[in-house]
């Protein structure tokens, strides 16, 4: 165990990664209630595997050695979150979603990229204050 | 994947487009100083934003940038006599200055007052750094030139070449680092590179993983890979209002340097790039391969093996400019032998002409509706939607661009950087990406993992 999360929680027990995980569900709930072409199947692929990648970065990141390599699986789930925000844009702008799916999901991802450049603004306070870091602002 | 209508908003740059509003409210590079050579000296032919220009130096040595077609009877100006502070048309003697002002009006009679009501669109120029910029908004007073720090620089180099495809997929070659270590080093394998030498650690891992964040002056990506046990190397790249790009190839704390991809019109880019020498003279080579080293002391023309991109005298055509002797019309000269050979991966002259023959291989405008995607082209998209909502931002709510009122925005640094895996990447790096700041070497060599290619 790293020195910086020695008495700390599973990552399973922070508020950032329930996010990541519910939302990472959405998503795959979404892919799944949707028909927009065989031959776009691949972008309902591509968003649940962003949707699993955000999670997974924030996990993989939690498993490292450094406090700074879980800052990185941090600003790793937020580009994924990007890559999730720009199909959103092209399946509203194209129909594929309803309005109110549309609001529901943005927002859920809002929340999520809130959350996540949150934390990571407390983490790296922590980070200057300490290289090692050991963090007293875990949500 | 990109809806019909965003690509159309994203590439179209003509007068009255969301993005052609949105390049107009920053100065612009229309063309080299020495272009225009001389005072009184022949005319240019300039595309610009979908504009035909003529530009010119006038006898007290000022650029002016003006309409093609005289506003008389539309004749070129570009046929016009470049005399005494101003563009003279042939047609019927009508001049102009470099404010668009008529200053002379033969055709009517002495006392007519015509020539003070008539005036041509000009928009106004300086020069910087071997460069003439214009502005072709619709301020009274233009914003202020953006801090580039090579532009800055006592010496800079400025290069030119024609991109025939539109500036948005030629930008997007220089933010899609992935396709480095394929399209042009691809034919490279691990025992061409040295061990600890940025390249080699490209060669190693092709697939690095990413790090994208919005920024004030656009957006910017972090590429990292294993270095050794405890580091890692990062690549750092720019994307900055509204065409311009910092490339990571080279060193973090040394590049200076910056791309610009001025759009002439829809589908024709005029690339500007544009480099300085450290002021402190500090020079390293953190990509070079065992290859290049070979070749360099055979005096092999492939300078610093990137190849040599031979160039055409140019001509007065409005797209005869810093025109490559390789086109599409030569299939870019592709030499498959030296693929055969292992000399290259594409057989292609030289690496700007790999990126120029790929990207002008998609087209004019690229359909981008029927493109795929993934989780390494975080970037482009990253950047897409920015430019994309700027312009609908302007076009909805008039909210002005990042960067046109706040010039030190683009000081700016892009590179490679060696870093403990225990730092934060991004707070570890803000001082290093920093422009105007000069470093000792034996700092820019730790910066590099302290290993010099011998």
């Amino acid at each position: 165990m790293a020195l910086w999360r020695s008495g700390r929680r599973n990552i399973d027990e922070l508020n950032a990664w329930q996010k990541a995980d519910e939302f990472s569900t959405l998503l795959h709930e979404m892919g799944s209630e949707l028909y927009i072409g065989r031959d776009k199947e691949w972008l309902l692929y591509l968003l649940d595997k962003a949707g699993r990648l955000m999670r997974d970065a924030l996990e993989e990141g939690w498993n490292r050695a450094y406090l700074a390599e879980y800052l990185l699986g941090i600003s790793e789930a937020l580009t994924f979150g990007a890559l999730v925000d720009y199909y959103l844009v092209f399946l509203r702008h194209e129909g594929y979603l309803t309005v109110e799916r549309a609001h529901e999901v943005e927002g859920k991802l809002s929340d999520l990229q809130n959350t996540l450049t949150a934390l990571a603004g407390r983490l790296r306070e922590d980070l200057r204050a300490s290289p090692e870091g050991t963090p007293a602002s875990f949500p | 994947m990109l809806s019909q209508e965003d690509n159309e908003l994203l590439c179209r740059v003509g007068p009255g487009t969301p993005m052609g509003d949105l390049m107009r409210q920053y100065w612009i590079p229309a063309a080299r100083s020495d272009e225009l050579p001389a005072p009184n000296g022949p005319p240019l032919r300039v595309r610009l934003l979908g504009e035909s220009l003529i530009a010119f130096r006038v006898t007290s040595g000022k650029v002016g940038l003006i309409a093609n077609s005289c506003p008389h009877r539309g004749a070129s100006l570009f046929y016009g006599r470049n005399e005494s502070e101003g563009l003279r048309c042939v047609y019927h003697g009508w001049k102009f200055d470099v404010a668009g002002s008529c200053i002379d009006m033969p055709s009517e009679p002495p006392e007519s007052n015509f020539k003070h009501k008539v005036r041509a669109i000009a928009y106004p120029c300086v020069e910087r750094g071997g460069i003439i910029w214009t502005y072709m908004g619709a301020r009274e007073t233009p914003p202020p030139l953006p801090d580039l720090e090579a532009n800055m620089a006592p010496e800079c180099r400025v290069t030119t070449m024609i991109r025939d495809c539109n500036y948005m997929q030629a930008l997007e070659g220089d933010i899609d680092t992935v396709h480095f270590a394929f399209l042009h080093m691809g034919h490279l394998a691990l025992e061409d590179t040295y061990e600890g030498n940025f390249l080699h650690y490209q060669v190693k891992d092709r697939a690095p993983r990413y790090a994208v964040t919005d920024t004030e002056f656009g957006t910017c990506y972090g590429a990292y890979r294993p270095a050794e046990e405890d580091t890692y190397y990062w690549r750092f790249a720019n994307f900055l209002f509204p065409f311009y790009t910092q490339i990571p190839p080279g060193t973090l704390v040394v590049n200076r340097g910056f791309r610009a991809w001025v759009p002439m019109d829809d589908e024709h880019t005029m690339f500007f790039g544009i480099a300085a020498t450290p002021a402190g003279g500090v020079t390293v080579a953190p990509e070079r391969s065992k290859r290049q080293d070979v070749d360099a002391r055979r005096g092999s023309s492939q300078r610093a093996g990137l190849g040599i991109t031979e160039m055409l005298p140019d001509t007065t055509d409005w797209y005869g400019r810093s025109r490559p002797k390789a086109d599409a019309s030569n299939d870019y000269l592709l030499d498959r032998e030296k693929v055969q050979r292992g000399e290259s991966y594409t057989g292609l002259p030289s690496v700007v002409l790999e990126d120029q023959a790929i990207t002008e291989s998609m087209g004019p405008i690229y359909n981008r509706s029927q493109e795929h995607l993934g989780t390494s082209d975080i970037m482009i998209i990253r950047t897409r939607l920015r430019l994309i909502r700027a312009a609908q931002a302007l076009r909805d709510k008039g909210e002005i661009p990042p960067g046109v009122d706040q010039p030190e925005f683009y000081r700016q640094r892009s590179g490679g950087v060696i870093l403990p895996r225990s730092v934060d990447w991004f707070e570890a790096t803000r001082d290093l990406r920093k422009a105007f700041v000069e470093y000792p070497e034996a700092f820019v060599l730790e910066t590099i993992g302290e290993r010099r290619p011998t």
